[in-house]
């Protein structure tokens, strides 16, 4: 009997320390509570639900209290949680995601008017601002520049820059896109009533032209040769987005487009998701880094805003009076197709009920999906 | 199988052949130790002289059965693998590496140690040969069928617990000779001169980055170049499709112009018909018609509709409502 009680003495108490409970600390329960508040914003406030259910849940997963050793935590070689994280690690992931953009993206808007892809072009200068005070507050340049391509507001971007430059810093960053993208609708407004007056919140933009089918398929091929002939890092990235809209805009592989994009693409956001939240174990996630992250990302968005909208204003100065942009276009530079668009849309609307601009903001956000990835492959090329 | 199908699988055996031995061709002789008295210790915790290998080719590659010899070899010009077996047999200067041992697997751009301890009963990866302190140490390594892959002459006068060993891991001359320039004595004094079997010789530090901090504190030089980037590439593309865009007006035009005036007949009813019956049926016909592959509900409702789409490809989900600050 004797023995039989140490017997399930000794073996309760092992269990104990297995479980969470014997193994829970604070910066665990802090990570728990953000997974929470997360999964909170997406059922609740309908932030960028797809995104943000499974990052808050993966935090929950990332940060249950558990002994290492059994090859449980998404750290650990062999894992379940390790090996499906290797396509965050190894920049899989995000590659697949810009097949899927591609695949249901219209470019249109832009082949329409050109002249909007200097928009989205002017817009990437929030990664490189935040950039430069990201070394002003002592990153590496290869941290800093991980950290700076938050402002591109491009989540599989930013994940497959950090996994090359600061794998170390990749769930922090991620988590930081993915926030303030959320939060797009929050950040951008401000900004632009502050930059624009009343009368040109009024310009009203002639409608877009029709584009031909030709221009549509000419597209993805001429826009890999130009992007990637300067900047073959972005292959990656660049490659797979024009492959993807090739693949929509062909007319002869709908069935791989559709598959790219919706089947394919949920899949990997699932993953992907579920990963990088995941990834941000509170060891690695709760540090003074992570604050200086948030604090430059917020930078970034705000950079990368106010150079969007006022290229349009310096554009405007040179453009002939009846093709005049309206800056309220100018925000959607960054990427975050397609809130921030909507944003242009919903404000235009505003302060005039017949003024629609969503196609025009269009142009330069996809233009912004096509920026952030060159400036990404820039930094690549530069830091890797 | 016709021909063409025997040719295509003896070209792809010998292509596969090929690109196996390409593989092993990229082994090198990395680093050296010839005396060693209070350094890298083996498996069974004692020291020797060690030799480590590294494959510089981004594939694995095996090593089993290629030949480690400390003798200047005279090969003849025909069965040089059978010679090098043969000698193996005889002569413990020359080892054939055994098979059927994983450590024989070196994975991509990793290293192996080979403890020279003239005991090779300790396994694949303990020669049959010492290194002699106090002279010149030749050490070649040569392939499977021969060949000979890479060779080092480590100088006489390198000090005990100090080891011969490439400045860069796997650089070579363009020849592939043995090149002294490339080498260096290493002594572990500093981080520098670490002795490092079985890792890297050179720290992974970034030159790049390192130059950036160094010449771009503040990041005006990399941020304005790479806004210059960004923008030449989006206004190429801009350049490129202004153009596009204008001989795609022109076209339009043209076709418009050659296109021949259709008729239009008006189809107005002639007198109003109210006949449910026909309408039902136009209904169902065309609800068949564009739902002939899908099993959709067909039921008609004003409740809110709920998708399970992503919320990039639904435009429902896309155009939905601004979120609450």
């Amino acid at each position: 009997m004797v023995l039989l009680d140490s017997f399930l003495s000794s073996n309760l108490a092992q269990f104990w320390h297995f479980t969470g409970f014997d193994n829970v600390t604070w910066p665990h329960l802090i990570m728990l509570c953000f997974g929470l508040l997360f999964i909170y914003l997406a059922i609740k406030h309908d932030f960028e639900p797809m995104l943000l259910v499974p990052i808050g849940f993966g935090i929950l997963i990332g940060n249950i209290p558990f002994q290492s050793g059994n090859e449980i935590g998404i750290y650990e070689e062999g894992s379940v949680l390790n090996i499906l994280y290797q396509g965050v690690r190894q920049g899989w992931y995000p590659p697949l995601i810009f097949l899927g953009i591609g695949a249901m993206t219209d470019f249109s808007s832009l082949l329409a008017n050109p002249k909007l892809m200097l928009v989205g072009a002017a817009a990437q200068f929030g990664i490189f601002g935040a950039y430069m005070i990201a070394l002003a507050l002592g990153f590496m340049p290869d941290q800093a520049g991980a950290i700076a391509i938050i402002g591109g507001a491009d989540g599989p971007t930013a994940i497959f820059l950090s996994s090359k430059l600061a794998p170390n810093l990749m769930g922090a960053i991620a988590v930081c896109a993915y926030s303030y993208m959320a939060l797009v609708p929050v950040i951008q407004p401000p900004i632009m009533r502050l930059l624009t007056t009343k009368k040109e919140r009024l310009i009203k933009m002639k409608p877009a032209r029709k584009v031909s089918k030709n221009e549509k398929i000419l597209f993805p091929i001429f826009g890999l040769i130009l992007t990637c002939f300067f900047v073959p890092s972005g292959l990656p990235l660049l490659g797979m987005l024009f492959f993807g809209n090739l693949l929509r805009e062909s007319g002869v592989t709908t069935r791989l487009a559709k598959t790219a994009s919706n089947a394919m693409t949920d899949m990997v956001t699932i993953v992907l998701g579920v990963t990088v939240g995941a990834s941000t174990q509170a060891s690695e996630f709760l540090t003074q880094d992570t604050v200086f992250i948030f604090l430059l990302g917020f930078l970034a968005f705000v950079i990368a805003t106010t150079s969007g909208v006022c290229f349009v204003k310096l554009f405007n100065l040179i453009l002939p009076k009846n093709k005049k942009l309206n800056p309220l276009i100018g925000n959607a530079g960054v990427s975050a197709v397609p809130m921030a668009a909507r944003i242009s849309n919903d404000m235009g609307l505003k302060y005039d009920p017949s003024n629609y601009l969503l196609m025009h903001a269009m142009g330069p956000n996809v233009a912004g999906v096509i920026g952030s990835a060159v400036a990404a492959g820039v930094l690549l090329g530069f830091l890797g | 199988m016709n021909k063409k199908g025997i040719l295509l699988v003896l070209f792809a055996a010998i292509m596969s052949l090929t690109a196996l031995a390409q593989g092993r061709m990229d082994m090198r002789i990395n680093e050296v130790m010839v005396q060693n008295d209070s350094n890298y210790v083996d498996h069974y915790g004692h020291r020797s002289g060690w030799i480590e290998l590294f494959n510089a080719s981004y594939g694995t590659n095996g090593i089993e059965q290629m030949f480690l010899t400390t003798k200047k070899l005279n090969l003849p010009k025909k069965d040089k693998n059978l010679y090098l077996q043969q000698l193996a047999k005889t002569d413990p200067s020359v080892y054939e590496i055994p098979g059927g041992d994983a450590e024989t697997d070196i994975a991509p751009r990793t290293h192996v140690v080979l403890f020279a301890n003239g005991h090779q009963a300790g396994g694949a990866l303990y020669l049959p040969f010492t290194l002699t302190p106090g002279r010149e140490n030749y050490i070649a390594l040569y392939d499977v069928n021969g060949d000979l892959v890479d060779e080092v002459t480590v100088p006489a006068n390198l000090p005990a617990n100090c080891s011969y060993a490439r400045n860069v891991d796997g650089h070579d001359s363009i020849a592939h000779e043995f090149t002294p320039s490339l080498w260096s004595i290493r002594d572990g004094k500093t981080d520098a001169t670490a002795i490092t079997p079985g890792k890297y010789n050179t720290s992974n530090v970034n030159e790049n980055i390192e130059k950036f901090h160094e010449k771009d504190p503040h990041g005006f030089i990399i941020a304005i170049i790479a806004m210059l980037i960004v923008f030449s590439a989006l206004i190429l593309l801009y350049i490129c499709f202004k153009l596009f865009a204008k001989v795609a007006v022109k076209a339009g035009k043209k076709s418009e112009i050659q296109s021949v005036k259709v008729p239009t007949y008006d189809l107005e009813p002639e007198k109003e018909t109210n006949d449910d019956e026909v309408v039902a049926a136009i209904g169902l016909a065309l609800h068949l018609h564009l739902n002939a592959h899908d099993h959709e509900s067909g039921v008609l409702t004003f409740a809110k509709r709920r998708t399970t789409n992503s919320g990039w490809g639904s435009k429902l989900n896309l155009l939905r409502t601004m979120p609450e600050k």
